[in-house]
């Protein structure tokens, strides 16, 4: 079971509601392929360098899991597929470093 | 037999710390308590960054080659997710 850190990128459009949705699908497609999430975080609303599907703002979620190294490809996919879902980054890491991470401490 | 010359370079005695002394070159990151390159540290990145948002060569920053190449790729990463531009300077 390899490590990695996922970022997610959701469009601001959605509502609250549809946004807590995506991230409950999102977890059931790590579910039914055997992955774990270790631990999220939530960036929160950030503003982007530049726009994105003319965008300028995004929710930004980070997500800590455990999976099988081959089942990346069709979760990120899915993901692909998915509209409300702007980017998406799976980096695969030998330990995950703890949490909050430098992007939260800045903002205290 | 011609005795060859034997080139003598010219030691830097300390005591003479002129300010175009050659001074020790240190990489940042391979020191006993430097920070770890990250790609969600975008405080320690964009130090790395010229003000057009582009990657400051190594020969400048003096950072080593390995960590060079890992600066890289989080900068890239970074900018793929917008945390950082890629035409500007953003702190």
């Amino acid at each position: 079971m390899n490590k990695f850190e996922a970022v997610l990128l959701v469009s601001p459009e959605i509502s609250n509601s549809q946004l807590n949705k995506e991230l409950e699908n999102f977890e059931n497609l790590l579910a039914n392929s055997k992955g774990k999430v270790i631990n999220k975080e939530n960036w929160g609303l950030k503003d982007l360098s530049f726009s994105i599907f003319n965008f300028k703002k995004a929710f930004y979620k980070y997500f800590q899991i455990e999976i099988n190294g081959n089942e990346i490809k069709n979760l990120s996919k899915n993901l692909g597929q998915n509209d409300n879902i702007l980017r998406h980054l799976f980096i695969r890491v030998e330990k995950h470093q703890e949490l909050p991470t430098k992007l939260i401490n800045e903002k205290e | 037999m011609k005795k060859n010359k034997k080139h003598k370079y010219k030691s830097r005695d300390e005591t003479k710390n002129s300010p175009f002394e050659e001074r020790k070159r240190f990489c940042p990151f391979s020191q006993k308590n430097s920070p770890t390159i990250d790609y969600k540290d975008v405080k320690l990145l964009s130090r790395y960054v010229s003000e057009k948002g582009k990657i400051i060569p190594s020969r400048i920053t003096n950072v080593s080659r390995i960590k060079q190449k890992e600066l890289a790729t989080a900068i890239k990463r970074a900018r793929f997710l917008s945390l950082m531009s890629y035409t500007e300077k953003k702190y």
